[in-house]
């Protein structure tokens, strides 16, 4: 998934004629003097980075007034929210709110749900835990769609009354309709304020949208994709696969860097976390996840496999994946040798463990067979073989 | 390469759809512009959708429309809002789809539909009395392989999808094998994320499952990561707490699944639980 900075998604959200505050992004605090009189003298400043919790962590704070916000502006950029370094923040116009209520879209095994509550402005796993009862779901009927009868129910339920309940059932009949125009995955609007007359604003605004849809919306292509694994900046190397998975067609590539020194070649979902589990469990410690779905082409290989040859504490690598069935064994064992001697890696001090059958196995392994060394277990070895052996092989390097 | 792969193991391919290709023949088979015009000519059981995520939902929607009973939805990749679009549709309509995201199904000795077991199914897939129910088309040739090595074989595999929405889930593939008399036990194979193991757990438990069920579920590692890292399949993002491997292996042995660690403890467990004679290809 790829989330939208908050400034990105209130533009989406203007488009589609909800009422956000208005707000500019700033890289550093000179110049703000002009940006506060025009919106204040309240502001309120707001890291740019893209995580949830933020209040908690400091990365939303009112300002009364320029020096106020100047002073907040230089502690919070460069500073670090939730493992991401802050390089923009958003000035906005505070609004005078009167109530904070909350509401979110997001997708379960059944499609479509929308969640309403009225304790907004904190967060939202918080009031999940303490009053589970404060938050309100509707699971969207995706034959006959999301009706606003259906939103004010949803509302009424979470216990608002009179005109709001018409007011809010439009405009979360608004946040749905772009919801599904810009195939998000996830929105949350969180506050959902009401001001002191009675106005729906989205204060707060948080969107993923399904990086499978990309097609869709080809003004995204611009938007950045968070390479990493969520909890921290990418590294140099998973950027690198993150722009070739996007840059070249025919499969998908994912990689996550670990603290490990075993690089893991796998197929991700599956066989791969199984692959993994086991690799902890015999001792070994994973320089990194991959999720890959092999294309026909290795070009797209090729980027993982040189992103774990360049991993600076990376002693070994296991490529495991299962019985291939729908790709060639051979596409794999091609981008795996020519990585090979892009970076000089010489079997002896760097062990490589290859686990691969299916289709193309027989020229795959004549293919291996040039780079001395490499252990292309012979057809039919368990997975458990092949995690044992590249354990054991490590702990000797 | 699927189309050769499925006739040579028995699937009797008789149609084919590509817009603006009606009257060509592909391995020798018609193709027809509109799936309407394929089912007047023939008669048609099941559909496997080879179109990519950019053009899927029309497709799929196309099939539904047509009633085909089963439709397998191979495609990687289909956007979230599609592919709950076309699962409701399906269930409106009272058609099953399989996937998206899915390697297939297996008949071991009868057919297939879909990539699954490549071009050698036949050594992977033996035929028997074990059903199999996998999120990972990967894992269960894996586990198929551990079976006919310990000499059981399987009655049907289904690589039911890794996505978050799915046509078919668990627990109505559990439902179809209690009623499948070729079908002795059952392998499941899971992971973290979604709540699809609760809803087998509960099933289970409801039904008084007749048949030993064996549950293998990965993703451990995962744990040790922030809540709502996806380390592979889509679905295997860990959101709640009991989403985890762990919390799921916990309520399918309470629900009387017998819960395996390895791979390897999978034809033990299955020895312990059936009749010596059963189960054996």
């Amino acid at each position: 998934m790829a989330r939208l900075s908050e400034d990105v998604t209130k533009d989406l959200l203007r488009k589609h004629g909800i009422r956000v505050p208005p707000g500019v992004v700033v890289t550093s605090s000179s110049g703000v003097e002009e940006i506060v009189q025009s919106m204040g003298p309240q502001v309120v400043v707001k890291a740019l980075v893209p995580a949830g919790r933020r209040g908690k962590a400091g990365a939303v704070q009112k300002a009364a007034g320029v020096s106020d916000a100047r002073r907040i502006i230089d502690s919070i950029l460069g500073s670090k929210v939730h493992g991401y370094m802050v390089r923009q923040v958003l000035i906005e116009h505070a609004i005078p709110i009167a109530h904070e209520l909350y509401t979110a879209f997001t997708f379960g095994p059944d499609g479509a749900r929308v969640l309403a509550s009225t304790r907004g402005g904190v967060d939202i796993e918080e009031t999940h835990l303490q009053h589970p009862e404060a938050i309100v779901v509707h699971s969207v009927d995706h034959v006959t769609g999301f009706r606003r009868h259906q939103c004010v129910d949803l509302w009424r339920r979470t216990g608002v009354r009179g005109s709001q309940l018409v007011d809010l059932s439009y405009f979360t009949l608004r946040l749905w309709e772009t919801f599904r125009e810009v195939d998000g995955f996830m929105l949350e609007i969180n506050p959902l304020a009401v001001d002191e007359s009675g106005h729906l604003w989205a204060v707060g605004a948080m969107l993923d949208v399904d990086d499978a849809a990309m097609f869709r919306h080809p003004d995204f292509a611009r938007v950045p994709v968070d390479a990493g694994p969520g909890w921290r900046e990418p590294t140099i190397r998973e950027r690198a696969v993150g722009e070739a998975d996007r840059a070249l067609v025919g499969g998908r590539v994912r990689y996550i860097e670990l603290e490990g020194e075993i690089g893991l070649f796998v197929a991700g979902g599956g066989a791969g976390l199984m692959i993994h589990d086991l690799l902890i469990a015999f001792g070994g410690r994973p320089a990194n996840h991959t999720d890959i779905t092999p294309g026909r082409s290795p070009d797209k290989l090729s980027a993982v496999f040189d992103a774990i040859f360049t991993q600076p504490h990376v002693k070994s690598l296991l490529v495991c994946v299962n019985y291939l069935q729908m790709v060639r064994a051979d596409v794999v064992v091609e981008a795996l040798v020519r990585s090979i001697a892009d970076h000089h890696v010489t079997t002896e001090r760097f062990p490589i463990v290859v686990r691969v059958f299916g289709p193309g196995e027989g020229n795959a392994r004549i293919l291996a067979s040039q780079v001395p060394g490499i252990r292309y277990l012979p057809h039919g070895t368990d997975i458990e073989e092949a995690v044992r052996l590249i354990v054991d092989l490590t702990s000797r390097v | 390469m699927d189309v050769p792969c499925m006739r040579a193991y028995g699937t009797r391919v008789v149609a084919g759809v590509t817009p603006g290709k009606g009257g060509q023949q592909v391995f020798g088979v018609p193709v027809y512009d509109t799936v309407r015009e394929a089912l007047a000519q023939h008669h048609v059981t099941a559909s496997v959708v080879y179109v990519p995520a950019s053009a899927v939902r029309e497709a799929v929607f196309e099939a539904v429309e047509a009633r085909i009973p089963l439709i397998l939805v191979p495609t990687e990749g289909v956007p979230h809002h599609d592919a709950a679009d076309f699962v409701a549709a399906a269930r409106a309509a009272g058609v099953r789809i399989i996937g998206p995201n899915c390697n297939g199904l297996i008949s071991p000795g009868e057919c297939k539909l879909g990539g699954i077991g490549g071009d050698a199914p036949e050594e992977i897939y033996a035929p028997g009395s074990i059903g199999i129910i996998s999120r990972s088309g990967g894992m269960s040739a894996e586990i198929a392989v551990t079976l006919k090595n310990a000499g059981y074989g399987v009655s049907t595999c289904v690589s039911i999808g890794g996505d978050l929405i799915i046509g078919t889930s668990p627990v109505e593939c559990l439902r179809l094998f209690a009623a499948d008399s070729q079908t002795q036990a059952v392998v499941y194979f899971g992971e973290p994320g979604t709540r699809a193991e609760q809803a087998l757990a509960d099933y289970l438990e409801r039904a008084r499952y007749p048949k030993p069920v064996a549950a293998l579920i990965s993703g451990d590692f995962q744990e040790a990561y922030p809540q709502g890292t996806s380390f592979g399949h889509a679905s295997a993002m860990i959101q709640e707490n009991n989403d985890t491997a762990r919390a799921k292996r916990r309520v399918l042995q309470q629900a009387g699944a017998l819960i395996v660690d390895r791979m390897s403890g999978i034809p033990k467990l299955l020895s312990g639980s059936l009749d010596p004679s059963c189960g054996r290809a």
